[in-house]
């Protein structure tokens, strides 16, 4: 299958490691990523809390860009997918707003009907591929592993809009990190907020919060921290060090990309998936792996 | 005429409240080796339809004409047992109950073995008991069809309309000159916002045109003697006295609002009022704080009054209600926002959305109010904040509980009915009983019960009207026959027993002589510890009964 | 004099029968479930006195079944309804029990030797019931039921055992539903009430974690004649649970998974839930996380202060926001704000009890169907008028009584219950005035 590829800002940036792992993966599944041409930032976090306009305008932009490519757009991060969720929502439900939308549009020549499928990872996995596919393209199954899956607040809230997972008790990253051959574990503050989008108001109350999640899958013995979502994984893998200082105890704890576990699960060299990139304490996951 | 006791003795197991803890076959055995006991035999559950079938069917197996069951309180299944052995024939006055739950098992769980002696030994004495008991009568007494109702606020109104409709006279005696109560004070009802006097003017016509409802205003009942089905009236008023005869009463006194005199300035500042003033100048369009301040539980739920008056939080919204207006700050200070149940909760809804500020209070850090020139300052300790609030107002609105009415007491003993520990009238059981008090042929309804709204006070006086139409209607009602009975022959005529019966169920005759009332009696026996000449005997309580219980509980098992 | 039809066997419908009935005036009594009792039947003990509730319901019960004056139809509800006030003609279908109620003694061997288990609705699915039952100890009728839709028998074509052991005979598997044609002059509908059941509610795990319970459930784990004969262990791994924690308003007060309205009688109940732990165990802890505490009632605030001063139960002010469990020990951990000092603490316990929304009877809209009597938004019946006319529906000569009209407890439902055998007893007069 086919899909318009928008990887977002944040993993454009600073996590190509997540990017690595999607590119290097998704050509086995029989997924082929066509970019985005001209894609720009879709609006959140920071359009959305100064100029909503801007914001909606941002996303429809983006979604824009697809419709004319024909094709489903296959969204990485949490936040830009319930950035085009709540757009796609808003402005079908608002003609005035759409219209000074479709206006700035037509200057790039671009038309905006909102009929795009927005595809979640989750949807990816689940929906288009299949757990018979996955099974099937997992080589060698991550057997005797443990992990929590963190499925970040954009993909299950809020619950007035359809979101990939459910809002109390979501399984579907659990069930992903299973058809990899690996358990999960249903432990306390799964659904804990990370605290990203608090940086901006209080960097301390970011690790405070992180801090508790870590310590809590760190003491619960499990073999690490799953999620999907490049602001989640920013939090618990690059700012370990940060976070120990501020909550004066050891968060050492390996976090993965699921794609990255797929990927040694399909297994693709660890280099071809980011894991280098990992700040976290991934060796030990994967010297058990023994991946080459 | 008694002849010789064939006792059967029925112990139960009560699932396993008693079979976990009683040895129930020990005790079944051993009741087997006791004099005059022909039957014994354990049921799971006696009080199941099963288990009342086995004891009928005892009964006529073994020719029984004593029964004894040991299994749970009296209290709850005296009734049902007696009744179940009518209809086996055996008089119901032939059957004795052995607690062996509340008085055994339940408080003996870590003392098994311990338990069952016990529960032999309660056995054992009540076989004794029921070799010696009586067969009783109980006579029939006939009831006057005619009810008087005491207070005419909406509760006596609707009670009284209700009896009569359904074809009893009603004498409906009110102490003020009008009727109404307090339907006349207010001047709307919640939850609706009605207007009260569109819920008393077709009332009052109602009464007024009832041919079955004799109304007497201005008036007080003075004297009640008597018994269900016959009781005695005198009322006086207007220069006026009158005596009838009625075979129910219902209560429906109402309730008074408590004056918070000394509680926050009130009676001290004029911009301090209670809900019912503030109600009269919003009615009078009088009304025109910018600033208004409600205080709620003023006096109540404290330790002279440990209650809550129920309606205060939803009489405070219905009036901020009509009060709220653009321009208008209200706060409602609380303890607890009682706004119970569907048409409350919407109440409340609605205060909010008008922008009425709830702040709550701690009563062991009450506001503490001082008057100023531009207004009343009133600071409190907010545990939302977790700071000291202060707030200004040009109107301080106090709610006050409902309290009981000043002569409750008095009518309670005239009525010879009890007061609960804050005054208000106290019915028979609060749960299943909760509109007759214990002496039967006497109701409660309304607010003189505990604080209620017009509906819950509508609701209970028909359940009242109800209540007193059982008895009305079947015209007949059987007296008791656990009762004393003075012998002639050792009565010197002390006038003892008559002073100390609670219940004045004792008269002297045209010899000078002490005679119970049967119809009026409890059995409490006090009269018959009281006698000097040991002249009275309590029925199914003898002297010979309890030393035979008293003697079989000292015996060794 | 014409009989009354009372619809609802639970203690509103019970009292309404026995003050019709003792005055003289004949009832038919209709339940759609085995037995009558109702909710009052799986309580363990009423506040604010603690009576053993059954204790004082069984009389009751057995009084409706001994009176001449009642005829009680269980197993049975209204399908259609014609007339006015005076002269309704009603027609009830009686499902079939499958056993002749003539021959049945309520021995309970049949139950015993079936060998299908379901969960028992009495024991709110925590304890299990065969497919030929009694509803419970103290049924009234004391007369087995097959589930037809569970016997081997109805479903396979198999076992018979119950008739084989059955020393009176009495098993019918060809037994016919029946419907029964009455003429009466009023209607009182008592209906009563169902529990909300708190999946929905994500944050406090209901469904997922095993030890949080709602109310009715504790009540059946904390009664003597209960699936664990009133003992408080816990679901996950049978220990006795000491230390417990009641959540309020859980489905009431709520704009969003819910109900808007308070249920007035959960602040109460979860109070004299918490004394019983302490009765059973005076060294457990037990908080009650509450929004408001509802002490309206005569005799409440004192029960509250004796809860409290007598037996140390702890009243936290504050709705919890989450509930997690420990993965290990399935303890459960409340995270919440304690309101009165401005704090965000967590409370972990070994059992949660959720105090749930009282909601309409599901029979509700099918049932106003059928007697042309309006409900509220929620599915309540709606009274006439809640000032005057607190126990008329919306048509005339159809009364109601109990929680079938919003949430209540017991002495209001009772009061409500004679309160509508009044204004039946008046429609009755006003019927022979016409003669």
């Amino acid at each position: 299958m086919k899909v318009a590829f928008y990887p977002g800002c944040t993993v454009q940036a600073d996590q190509i490691g997540y990017e690595a792992s999607v590119r290097n993966t998704m050509p086995k599944l029989g997924v082929e990523l066509i970019d985005v041409e001209g894609a720009s930032c879709c609006g959140y976090p920071p359009f959305s809390s100064v100029n909503e306009a801007a914001w909606y305008y941002s996303s429809a932009r983006n979604m824009a860009l697809a419709e004319r490519m024909g094709l489903p757009i296959l969204i990485l991060c949490n936040g830009c997918h319930l950035s085009f969720t709540e757009t796609k929502h808003f402005l079908a439900n608002n003609p005035i707003i759409k219209a000074k939308i479709d206006e700035k549009l037509s200057i790039e020549g671009l038309t905006y009907v909102g009929d795009v499928e927005l595809i979640h990872v989750f949807d990816l996995f689940h929906n288009k591929l299949g757990e018979e596919k996955i099974k099937q393209a997992v080589t060698k199954p991550l057997t005797g592993f443990k992990f929590g899956a963190h499925p970040g607040c954009h993909a299950i809230r809020p619950n007035k809009l359809i979101r990939p997972d459910d809002s109390e008790n979501p399984i579907k990253l659990d069930e992903l990190i299973q058809w990899l051959g690996a358990e999960t574990m249903d432990y306390p503050g799964k659904i804990d907020c990370c605290g990203s989008s608090l940086a901006p108001a209080s960097g301390k109350t970011v690790m405070e919060i992180a801090g508790d999640k870590l310590r809590m899958v760190k003491a619960l013995g499990l073999d690490g921290l799953v999620t999907t979502c490049p602001f989640c994984f920013k939090v618990y893998d690059n700012r370990q060090r940060a976070i120990q200082s501020t909550v004066g105890a050891s968060v050492e704890f390996p976090v993965f990309y699921y794609t990255q576990l797929l990927g040694l699960a399909m297994e693709v060299k660890p280099d071809f998936l980011g894991l280098d990139l990992n700040q976290s304490p991934v060796d030990s996951v994967l010297a058990r792996i023994g991946g080459s | 005429m008694t002849s010789t006791p064939r006792i059967g003795v029925f112990v139960c197991r009560c699932g396993i409240n008693i079979g976990a803890y009683v040895d129930v076959p020990k005790v079944v055995e051993y009741a087997k080796t006791l004099a005059n006991v022909v039957n014994a035999e354990e049921n799971m559950y006696t009080c199941s339809s099963d288990g009342l079938n086995k004891i009928k069917e005892a009964i006529k197996k073994n020719d029984l004409n004593r029964v004894v069951v040991a299994s749970c309180t009296p209290r709850t299944h005296e009734p049902l047992f007696q009744e179940t052995c009518e209809e086996a024939g055996v008089n119901k006055y032939l059957f004795e109950m052995a607690n062996i739950r509340d008085q055994c098992s339940w408080v003996h769980m870590r003392e098994p073995e311990k338990a069952t002696k016990k529960a032999k030994d309660l056995v054992r004495m009540a076989v004794a008991k029921a070799a010696l008991l009586a067969p009783g009568d109980e006579p029939e007494i006939d009831v006057n069809p005619s009810s008087l109702v005491i207070g005419g606020g909406v509760s006596g109104m609707q009670a009284a309309l209700s009896l009569a409709d359904q074809g009893f006279n009603v004498t409906l005696v009110e102490k003020a000159p009008e009727l109404g109560g307090m339907l006349r004070t207010l001047d709307t009802l919640f939850p609706s916002n009605i207007k009260a006097s569109k819920v008393l003017e077709p009332l009052l016509q109602e009464i007024k045109a009832n041919p079955r409802i004799r109304v007497i205003t201005n008036s007080k009942v003075k004297t009640v003697n008597g018994f269900i089905g016959n009781f005695d009236i005198g009322v006086e008023g207007d220069g006026k006295q009158e005596r009838f005869n009625v075979g129910t009463i219902i209560v429906a006194v109402g309730a008074d609002l408590l004056k918070p005199d000394g509680l926050y300035l009130y009676g001290q500042d004029a911009r301090v009022r209670t809900q019912a003033q503030f109600e009269e100048l919003v009615k009078m369009s009088k009304m025109d704080a910018k600033r208004i301040v409600m205080i709620q539980c003023v006096g109540a739920r404290n330790e002279d009054r440990p209650y809550c008056s129920r309606i205060c939080c939803n009489e405070a919204l219905k009036n901020v209600l009509n009060a709220a207006s653009p321009g208008r700050e209200i706060f409602i200070l609380y303890r607890d926002l009682q706004t119970y149940g569907v048409h409350y909760s919407r109440l409340e809804q609605d205060a909010k959305r008008k922008g009425v500020k709830f702040l709550k209070y701690q009563p062991d850090k009450p506001p503490q109010v001082t008057a100023e020139e531009d207004g009343l300052r009133i600071e409190f300790y907010s545990p939302t904040f977790n700071e000291k609030v202060e707030l200004n107002a040009d109107l301080l609105v106090l709610s006050t509980p409902l309290v009981p009415v000043m002569d409750a007491k008095e009518l309670s003993q005239l009525l010879k009915v009890s007061l609960n520990s804050n005054g208000f009238f106290m019915e028979a059981h609060i749960k299943l009983r909760p509109i007759d008090f214990a002496t039967d042929g006497i109701y409660i309804c309304g607010t003189a019960h505990s604080p209620k709204d017009i509906g819950e006070s509508v609701t209970q006086a028909l359940a009242a009207a109800s209540r007193a139409a059982i008895p009305m209607a079947r015209r007949k009602v059987r007296a008791a026959a656990i009762i004393s009975e003075v012998d002639q022959k050792k009565c010197s005529g002390c006038g003892t027993c008559i002073e100390v019966c609670p219940y004045n169920a004792i008269r002297k005759n045209d010899k000078g002589l002490a005679e119970v009332v049967a119809a009026v009696c409890k059995g409490c026996g006090i009269c018959g510890a009281t006698c000097p000449e040991k002249a009275i005997t309590m029925h199914h309580f003898t002297d010979e009964e309890i030393e035979a219980q008293g003697l079989a509980a000292l015996k060794e098992t | 004099m014409k009989p009354v039809l009372v619809v609802g066997g639970g203690i509103a419908g019970i009292q309404a029968s026995l003050d019709l009935a003792d005055r003289g005036i004949r009832v038919h009594l209709v339940e759609k479930s085995p037995s009558i009792g109702g909710v009052m039947a799986q309580l363990d003990k009423t506040f604010p006195t603690m009576d053993c509730s059954i204790c004082i319901l069984a009389p009751k019960m057995i009084e409706c079944f001994r009176h001449p004056n009642i005829t009680i139809h269980t197993q049975s509800e209204l399908v259609s309804l014609e007339g006015t006030v005076g002269d309704f003609s009603v027609k009830v279908l009686q499902h079939p029990r499958s056993v002749d109620a003539q021959k049945c003694t309520g021995c309970g061997l049949c139950s015993e030797r079936c060998p299908v288990k379901r969960p028992s609705v009495f024991q709110a699915c925590l304890g299990q019931r065969k497919a030929i039952y009694l509803a419970f100890p103290q049924a009234v009728p004391l007369i087995a039921t097959i589930d037809r839709d569970a016997c081997l028998w109805f479903t396979q074509g198999i076992c018979r055992t119950c008739e084989t052991v059955c020393s009176a005979n009495a098993v019918e598997y060809e037994q016919k539903e029946n419907t029964i044609e009455l003429n009466v002059s009023s209607i009182i509908l008592a209906t009563g009430f169902e529990q909300y059941n708190p999946k929905d509610i994500g944050e406090y795990g209901y469904g997922h974690y095993r030890n949080v319970l709602t109310a009715l459930e504790f009540e059946r784990l904390v009664c003597a004649s209960g699936p664990t004969g009133g003992v408080l262990t816990r679901p996950s791994d049978g220990k006795v649970a000491h230390n417990i924690a009641f959540i309020q308003c859980v489905g009431s007060r709520t704009q969003t998974t819910g109900y808007p309205y308070c249920s007035a009688s959960c602040c109460m109940y979860a109070t004299k839930e918490a004394v019983l732990i302490k009765e059973h165990e005076p060294s457990s802890h037990v908080t009650i996380h509450y929004m408001d505490l509802r002490i309206f009632g005569k005799g409440f605030q004192e029960f509250v202060d004796r809860a409290q001063s007598n037996w140390g139960v702890r009243y936290v002010r504050g709705r919890p926001g989450e509930i997690t469990e420990d993965p290990a020990s399935k303890d459960l951990t409340i995270h919440y704000e304690d309101t009165e000092v401005g704090k965000v603490e967590k409370n972990t316990v070994e059992l949660v009890i959720l105090c749930t929304a009282a909601v309409p009877n599901s029979d509700n809209n099918k049932l106003g169907g059928i007697l042309g009597v309006k409900l509220d938004e929620y599915g309540f019946f709606s009274t006439k008028d809640p000032i005057s006319s607190p126990v008329e529906t919306s048509r005339q000569g159809i009364y109601v009584c109990g929680s079938c009209h919003g949430p209540r407890d017991i002495p209001e439902s009772v009061a409500e219950a004679s309160a509508t055998a009044a204004k039946a007893a008046e429609d009755e007069a006003r019927l022979e005035v016409k003669g």
